[in-house]
């Protein structure tokens, strides 16, 4: 071998060398940005500076439709929602924008967090919204929008808005769950201590908000505490044939029995936990067991949990995490979506993440790509930035984030195709809906 | 050396830089590469049973080479007391003296925690803090101190005093000894109450016991009366001409002014910090800028403050860290010793670690070395390695107490020695300068 060749290969055994070792924070570079196994499918800038927030992908194929809430987080931008087409994924399209009337009147973040849902044949959209005292609409939390007709954007129509006078600043996030009863309810966050429950189908037959209110899920153990939610997930909890509800808020995190939405009772506290004083996002594995647990600051890993103890009656509260994972401990990890067992994670600064809980003591990165390069926001929060929000769509593995300051992305990793839990062993249990399916019973192995 | 040979070696020379430059501290030890290559492993002297070591404090003349390691219970057996350790050959440090409870088994709790010598006129002392329950003896007693003045001849250490708060019981869980700018040498402590106590040493080794306490510094919550404080440190502060006193504990982080010890004055806080509900070690740049902060719970990072808004004023409060660093985000780094702009840690489960705070908005790791390559005890998920560290300035030599290994000794390469004014900062640290004249260093 010449010295030449010897020193091309040596080279290269660098090269691959340097682009597998080390954390996520340690291996994309501007001109490498992902892991090899994730492809960049699409993607769409969509304007202004910290100007993008949350997201939602409709589950079926031949409705290929994201909606992007649009927050101000910035200096400029506008405040609404963007309905993105992804028929063709590679070439993601922007074809309608909601935004919310004399904008520059509106104070406040605006658009924050966006579900699809499905009553009978039409499909609908959720936006919620935050604005503040001293401008419009301080008390509007969430606009519904009819998108049945999609592509045609003419079809679009605003069917509903949900109000709180009584607790101005409105929804930061929400969920919309098909409740085993058949009903589909938006559960919102509020600016007070509880969650709120609403009928849907209320709403977009043009009920109030106070008519079509259905339930308020408390914060902690003592209803009329103080503190709120920050973000909820709800599911139905096989083992014990319970709607669960999943909530991160003041304390920790809170799993309500809300079978029964009316009557919420709380089933399994999260408390105590060191370095968590406020929960955010909190989403259990398939079957219930485990929890994904988020807290919204500078350093915090996501914390994985064994509920095993409390599911077993032994305890009702648990407060050590069994393991903890982060794609750069000095950043953040923001939302997370669980298609168990991966976990797809907006990353903020880190863009993209995904992490295998297959031994839920040893979370293992398994992917990533980093969807903003730039620098921290210094004057604000300077770890939010960047990958905001994610979903996956489990007919095909599409992957969307949407980028803060980017605009959305699309994406394909190698070997994820779709998912279906029961691929996996668990029950077909995600924060996707079954809009026709009749209510299941999912049995957990 | 032929070219294929040269190329050969420039290539792997390349390689093994790459490794160790591009991974994190817990992606680059092995079982058997367990340090970087300018960490020197000088000495290692085991001392006992698994989770049988808590902090230590090194003397800084080279002509007392004597570490003091304290001996506390953490798990199922063990010694509770201190051990003194020679390391006039820090290549093979020598055990010579133990000192233990009397009446151990009878005891509760864990046993001696923090450790410090001090000098006063021509005679040495240390000082163990203890902590005992109740249920057992000796619960109210906080610290044991003995002269050590003839060392090595260990037949000449002998017990001068012990410090005893009936109305406190549990004991200092950590101490701090700081010769104040009025020329006393004093005891910080810790206390199972709202308050870090003050002794005046003197009148603690002449037996004035009773009159010894002559300062209570506030926690923050003093009218509730629970444990205020984890960790304390105190530093004479140039650009003020304050004593000033930093410490962790409920809601934070909090420094006073402490020049009169019997009214300390609250100068500036930490609180509000997300993710520190209560602050543990804490410690400043020589110069009182920056601060390196802890919290003691799995995935916290040390978090690094820059104090300068509430120095010049524009504030009171700092909330914001400009910075964190760990050497495993799913460990927990313990204790540390700063020596601008080094800091030393002692990283539990990941050893000794050193990081560069040139640049404190960018923490960089400059060494490490993994004293304890086993897992943590039944008792915590992250407690167990290396639990205290103390740096000799006077030739760099490194020192950690492992709760698991017993105690080692390491050189640095290119560290042989601190201090401040090579660094262009006051010659300020945690080591006490016990015959100079008071010194108004300059910041």
């Amino acid at each position: 071998m010449s010295f030449r060749k010897l020193a091309v290969l040596n080279t290269a055994i660098v090269l691959a060398l340097a682009a597998w070792v080390g954390p996520v924070s340690a291996q994309w570079t501007a001109m490498n940005r992902g892991s090899e196994n994730i492809e960049v499918v699409g993607h769409l800038p969509l304007g202004a500076h910290l100007n993008v927030s949350d997201m939602d992908v409709e589950q079926e194929l031949s409705r290929p439709y994201a909606y992007v809430s649009r927050m101000v987080w910035g200096p400029t931008g506008t405040k609404g929602m963007d309905i993105i087409s992804i028929e063709d994924p590679a070439n993601p399209e922007r074809i309608y924008e909601y935004r919310i009337d004399d904008p520059d009147l509106h104070l406040g973040t605006g658009g924050m967090d966006v579900k699809h849902f499905k009553i009978g044949d039409r499909y609908y959209v959720v936006q919620s919204f935050q604005f503040r005292q001293g401008g419009p609409d301080p008390d509007l939390g969430a606009v519904v929008l009819d998108v049945t007709g999609l592509p045609d954007v003419s079809t679009v129509s605003e069917v509903g808005q949900i109000r709180e006078p009584l607790l101005p600043g409105g929804f930061h996030n929400i969920f919309v769950y098909k409740h085993s009863d058949g009903r589909v309810l938006l559960f919102t966050t509020v600016s007070g201590p509880y969650a709120y429950i609403y009928d849907l189908a209320k709403v977009v037959d043009g009920a109030s908000a106070e008519d079509a209110l259905v339930g308020r899920v408390p914060v902690g153990a003592t209803e009329g505490a103080g503190g709120g939610y920050h973000d909820i997930y709800v599911a139905y909890h096989p083992d014990t044939d319970q709607d669960r509800f999943y909530g991160g808020g003041t304390g920790g995190y809170f799993i309500y029995d809300v079978s029964d939405p009316s009557d919420p009772e709380l089933a399994i506290t999260l408390m105590g936990i060191r370095g968590i004083e406020y929960g955010h996002t909190f989403t259990p594995s398939p079957d219930g067991r485990f929890a994904v647990a988020e807290v919204e600051y500078r350093y915090a890993p996501l914390r994985i949990f064994d509920l095993k103890p409390a599911l077993d009656g032994e305890t009702t509260n648990i407060n050590r995490p069994v393991s903890g994972w982060t794609a750069d401990y000095q950043n953040l990890v923001h939302n997370h979506e669980v298609r168990w067992p991966l976990v797809f994670a907006s990353s903020y600064l880190d863009g993209l993440t995904i992490f295998n809980l297959q031994d839920p003591s040893n979370p293992q990165t398994v992917g990533y790509y980093d969807t903003y390069i730039g620098k921290r926001t210094q004057d604000r929060c300077p770890e939010c930035n960047g990958a905001f929000g994610v979903d996956v769509r489990n007919a095909d593995g599409l992957i969307l984030i949407s980028d803060m300051s980017t605009g959305l992305w699309t994406f394909k990793m190698e070997g994820f195709n779709g998912w279906n839990g029961e691929q996996w062993g668990m029950p077909d249990i995600s924060s996707a809906q079954k809009w026709d399916e009749p209510v299941r019973r999912p049995i957990s192995q | 050396m032929s070219k294929i040979h040269l190329a050969k070696a420039a290539a792997l020379s390349a390689l093994f830089a790459l490794l160790i430059a591009a991974a994190p501290v817990a992606g680059q030890w092995t079982a058997l590469d367990r340090g970087s290559d300018n960490m020197e492993v000088l000495g290692h002297l085991p001392l006992g049973p698994f989770l049988n070591v808590s902090d230590m404090d090194l003397e800084q003349e080279m002509s007392r080479p004597y570490a003091y390691v304290s001996r506390m219970v953490w798990a199922d057996g063990g010694a509770k007391g201190m051990d003194i350790v020679s390391l006039e050959d820090p290549s093979h440090p020598e055990l010579i003296y133990e000192w233990r409870i009397e009446e151990q088994d009878l005891h509760v709790g864990t046993g001696g925690m923090d450790v410090k010598y001090f000098k006063i006129d021509d005679r040495y002392y240390v000082v163990q803090s203890f902590q005992f329950g109740q249920g057992g003896p000796d619960s109210d007693m906080g610290a044991v101190v003995l002269d050590v003045t003839g060392l090595p001849d260990p037949s000449s250490v002998r017990e001068v005093a012990r410090i005893r708060e009936p109305l406190l019981p549990g004991g200092f869980h950590n101490i701090f000894v700081y010769k104040h700018s009025d020329g006393r040498v004093l005891l910080f402590t810790t206390v199972s109450g709202p308050y870090s106590h003050v002794y005046d040493l003197r009148r603690v080794v002449e037996g004035d016991i009773e009159n010894a306490l002559v300062g209570r510094v506030p926690g923050p919550d003093s009218e509730g009366g629970g444990s205020a404080y984890h960790d304390i440190y105190v530093g004479y502060h140039p650009d003020t001409d304050q004593d000033r006193f930093y410490g962790g504990g409920t809601g934070g982080y909090y420094i006073y002014d402490v020049t009169d010890v019997e009214d300390p004055s609250l100068e500036i806080t930490l609180t509000g910090i997300s993710g520190v509900g209560r602050g543990h070690t804490f410690t400043p740049s020589p110069d009182g800028r920056y601060a390196v902060a802890e919290v003691e719970y799995q995935f916290a990072p040390l978090r690094i403050f820059d104090l300068q808004p509430a120095l010049d004023g524009e504030t009171t409060n700092i909330r914001r860290p400009i910075a964190g660093w760990t050497a495993d985000y799913e460990n927990l780094v313990h204790n540390h010793e700063v020596r601008w702009p080094f800091v030393f840690a002692s990283s539990y489960l990941d050893g000794l670690t050193v990081f560069n705070l040139q640049d404190p908005s960018n923490p960089v790791t400059v060494g490490y070395y993994d004293t304890y390559l086993g897992g943590p005890g039944t008792r915590s998920t992250i407690v167990g390695g290396a639990f205290g560290v103390d740096i000799r300035n006077e030739d760099g030599l490194i020192v950690v107490s492992d709760m698991n290994t017993g105690l080692w000794t390491f050189r640095m390469d290119g560290f042989q020695g601190w201090s401040g004014d090579q660094w262009g900062v006051p010659d300020i640290s945690s080591v006490q300068k016990w015959d100079e004249p008071l010194r108004r260093p300059i910041s």
